[in-house]
């Protein structure tokens, strides 16, 4: 029998729910003022960690209880600097840009944990109980660190409330969170709402980091780690409501103490998600979101490289030169750089078919989710029923598809900022799937011993350089059919839908059912590519599909830019010339991705591609450019 | 033929539309006007499956339509413009038609996927049509340009075009003439009458009295989201709870 403990789950109930409450807050109520998911949330929870464990270290002979109060108060003060900074180098300018916000979030998000990476190396540091001591209370054990915790949510709830309905700052982050312009007319000050916000919205971030610092170990990646449940908490309270952050808090609170108390707690992340897709079918804004106004629709935005484009017969031949580059690369080659080849072109697959899934408006988090889908596929086909690699190829790939169908069902209902984080929250709960069901795939170990495919026309693929060429041969069919989808009635409608979605409703387009079509097209290629990974590798482990190489697909698509092939292609080789030209110094390589991306969305939001095409077009056909401009010229004026 | 019951949408404590029922008759111009903020929108909402209803019922001929998804509607046959961006804004103005010729696709899916012949030839012929509709609507030299580098009559223009390009038997257009030079409302009513002409049904929302009471068979009036009055334009320019809602009390 359990042994259950009411008492001890309430106290884990209360401590839990006041570190979500803390942490998520925060985000919402950033996400109020600036319609904006800011990714690095989770690196002032690690700034916070590191303010803490860099006055342990510091100050020796000082009491433990003493430094953890300065914590208390530097933590959050050096939060809201940072907050503060990041509003004025990345948020202010791309006020216009909602996504583009968020994408260089993404960025920073890895900048600031290569910098503390650099600063105080990889290994989390550990440190002793701030408070010692405990008391029991019917039979429930509170630490006086659990406490504090408890106490700080509620002064920090407390004070926000206080600060948002009784004070006239508060009144303007609340009229700005409400509507802009209105906001804008009443003679309110949005440049310094949104900086106050955004530094309470971190120092919040920062106190929760202090606070859990000595709990769950200081690492880099700790905010990594913790941005997930705050993730999951905004989209079940809704995003930008602060009610909603805290009733979701509470409702996470209650149910992982319960798991955990009763012992499952590993399978927290797991059941966590469920419940957040499960809410997401029924609310898909989350259970006290505001009521979609349904017919909220930006101003679409004149996409200015419509209309320059380079002729057909260059861009076939720059294709001829590309593909035939990559034939002659294996021979000219060492054995190393044609194992970089083969994972060069595993992830071209990956952000050909991602380009694909983008097409239709929805950056999803979970495209190296169905990579690992495909991969385990091969591995349990291979080693259980003995499948051929040739038979397993294409099943992988609809494997993939069909996991992709059923998150769709739930996830595809919702818009924007929704569908990146609940596809990163689903994506997360499938990984630890891999990890905790270590019967069917074997937890963090992986399945080892794969075999590559079997022999063709004579051909051994233990020979890397046959294994290079099957990739690309399947590289390039992949390439084509992804390329006809796209120029095909269906793919060029699905673009139409993703600019305009209620008229493409109004005309009789089925946006839902096309959403699921790009999405599992786009699925089923990244599956063919775990196959090709599994037997590359010679094994799968739940540690190849990280967050981080779902920001190295994010990034090439985002630095090269998703209008044509060319762009994920293009970022693509940049990231992997730099991965490759900081070998030794890997800590560098996301610190540069990055930068990279930060500075493409401020920058160079077309891409790389767009800045390529731009100068092409000047240099081979400049004629036919200017007279397309023309055309659109006289077509203004007439 | 379309023919609400009943229809009640609340937003909030703010009833947008209370107990509204009328009907349009096949092959009318039918005219909905009122105050800003009278419910006009929110019914071309609720009729065309954007919004649900809290109660009542939409009709389309003898089939019950409340609640259905827009696509679905429009599958039937109901065609709606929307006060702005009523177009694919980067796409020319020939392809914004054929994106919207999807009620006529007849090819299957995986035919238009892998961009068979069939499906290639479908399209081309939905091309034609499209340049049709857009000489009709006089813009037909403008089919390669990129919708967005319109200005804003044309683009109107535009939007009244998509929703004719979905082949519908009832065009329901939100504000068709704002923004409209004086020449382009005259060419863009007579195009309306004739498409009147052809047996379509035409339900207009729209400020512009003089055009209104020109070319409608019938008029509905809505204020605060409740039904105010209904006739033909001799009757609603002499009624007096009509008069009243445009001009205040003092002027009836």
């Amino acid at each position: 029998m359990f042994d259950i403990n009411l008492m001890q789950i309430l106290i884990n109930f209360l401590s839990l729910s006041a570190f979500y409450g803390l942490f998520a807050v925060g985000l919402a109520l950033v996400f109020g003022v600036m319609k904006v998911v800011n990714f690095a949330h989770g690196e002032f929870f690690m700034v916070g960690g590191y303010v803490l464990w860099m006055l342990v270290a510091l100050l020796p002979g000082v009491p433990l209880w003493l430094v953890f109060a300065g914590a208390l108060v530097l933590g959050p003060l050096v939060g809201a600097v940072m907050g503060i900074l990041v509003e004025r180098a990345i948020f202010e300018p791309t006020s216009k840009d909602a996504f583009g916000g968020f994408i260089a979030s993404l960025g920073l998000s890895y900048v600031l944990q290569a910098l503390v990476v650099l600063c105080f190396g990889v290994v989390s540091k550990s440190l002793p109980v701030m408070i010692p001591g405990q008391i029991e209370i019917f039979g429930g054990t509170l630490t006086w660190q659990r406490l504090v915790v408890i106490l700080c949510g509620l002064v920090m709830m407390v004070a926000l409330w206080y600060f948002l309905a009784r004070t006239s700052g508060g009144r303007a982050v609340r009229a700005a969170s409400q509507d802009r312009n209105a906001a804008l007319l009443q003679g309110i000050n949005l440049r310094r709402v949104r900086m106050v916000t955004m530094a309470i919205g971190a120092a919040m971030a920062a106190l929760s980091g202090v606070l859990m610092a000595s709990v769950i170990n200081v690492s880099p990646y700790m905010g990594l780690e913790a941005i997930w449940k705050a993730f999951i908490v905004v989209i079940v309270g809704g995003l930008g409501s602060i009610p909603g952050a805290i009733l979701a808090a509470t409702l996470f609170g209650l149910i992982d103490s319960i798991v955990t108390t009763l012992g499952f707690g590993q399978y927290v992340i797991i059941i966590d998600t469920v419940i957040m897709l499960g809410v997401l079918t029924f609310f898909p804004r989350g259970l006290l979101g505001r009521e979609a106004p349904p017919l909220d629709q930006g101003q679409v935005q004149r996409d200015p490289s419509v209309g320059s484009r380079i002729s057909g017969r260059v861009s076939l031949l720059l294709t001829l030169a590309f593909l035939a580059a990559l034939a002659a690369f294996p021979f000219a080659a060492s054995a190393y750089y044609t194992g970089i080849g083969v994972l060069f072109l595993i992830n071209l697959i990956l952000v050909m078919s991602y380009r694909t899934v983008t097409s239709m408006g929805g950056w999803s988090f979970a495209h190296i989710t169905m990579l690992a889908i495909g991969g385990y596929t091969m591995a349990l086909l291979q080693s259980h029923l003995g499948l051929s690699f040739w038979a397993i190829l294409p099943l992988s790939g609809i494997v993939a598809a069909g996991l992709a169908l059923i998150i769709a069902v739930p996830v595809m209902r919702t818009r924007q900022f929704y569908f990146f984080l609940s596809t990163f929250a689903a994506g997360e709960a499938i990984r630890q799937c891999f990890i905790q069901f270590r019967g069917t795939f074997g937890g963090i170990e992986g399945i080892p011993f794969l075999a590559p495919p079997e022999d063709l026309f004579g051909l051994s693929f233990y020979d890397p350089v046959n294994f290079y060429l099957l990739v690309l041969a399947i590289c390039v069919i992949s390439g084509g059919l992804l390329y006809v989808f796209d120029i095909s009635r269906t793919g060029r409608t699905i673009k139409a839908m993703a600019s305009n979605e209620n008229l493409s409703a109004a005309v009789g387009i089925n946006g839902f059912a096309l959403k699921m079509l790009a999405f599992c097209v786009g699925s089923f290629f990244a599956g063919c590519a775990g196959s090709l990974f599994a037997a590359y590798n010679g094994f799968v482990a739940p540690t190849d599909f990280t967050a981080q190489f779902m920001f190295k697909i994010i990034a090439a698509v985002i630095i090269g830019g998703n209008r044509t092939f060319w762009g994920p292609v293009i970022g693509l080789l940049v990231l992997t010339v730099i991965e490759e030209a900081l070998t030794g110094a890997n800590q560098l390589v996301p610190l540069f991705w990055g930068l990279i991306i930060i500075f493409t969305v401020l920058f160079i939001p077309s891409g790389l591609e767009g800045l390529a095409r731009r100068v092409l077009t000047r240099l081979v056909n400049g004629k036919s450019l200017g007279a397309t401009y023309r055309r659109g010229d006289d077509a203004s004026r007439a | 033929m379309l023919r609400v019951h009943d229809l009640t949408r609340r937003f909030g404590r703010l009833t947008a539309l209370d107990r509204v029922s009328f009907e349009v008759a096949e092959a009318t111009i039918h005219g909905l006007i009122g105050p800003n903020g009278s419910g006009k929108t929110t019914f071309f909402n609720l009729a065309t499956g954007f919004l649900q209803p809290n109660a009542g019922k939409v009709f389309w001929g003898d089939r019950e339509v409340t609640g259905l998804a827009p696509h679905h509607i429009s599958r039937l046959g109901i065609a709606r413009t929307f006060q702005n961006t009523s177009n694919f804004a980067n796409l020319t103005l020939r392809d914004n038609l054929v994106v919207a010729s999807r009620n006529r696709v007849q090819t299957s899916v995986l035919h238009r996927m892998l961009h068979l012949g069939s499906a290639r030839s479908e399209e081309a012929d939905h091309g034609r049509t499209a340049d049709a509709i857009l000489e009709r609507f006089g813009i037909g030299h403008l089919a390669h340009t990129i919708a967005a580098d319109l200005p804003g009559g044309t683009q109107k223009i535009l939007g009244v075009a998509i929703a004719l390009a979905t082949g519908p038997r009832l065009l329901m257009l939100d504000e068709p003439l704002a923004g409209l030079n004086p020449a382009e409302k005259v060419q863009l009513m007579d195009i309306l009458r004739s498409i009147r002409a052809e047996g379509l049904t035409l339900l207009l929302i729209e400020h512009d009295m003089k055009a209104i009471m020109q070319a409608c068979d019938r008029i509905t009036v809505l204020s605060y989201g409740t039904l105010l009055a209904e006739g033909s334009p001799a009757e609603i320019s002499r009624d007096p709870a009509t008069i009243k809602a445009y001009l205040g009390t003092e002027a009836a």
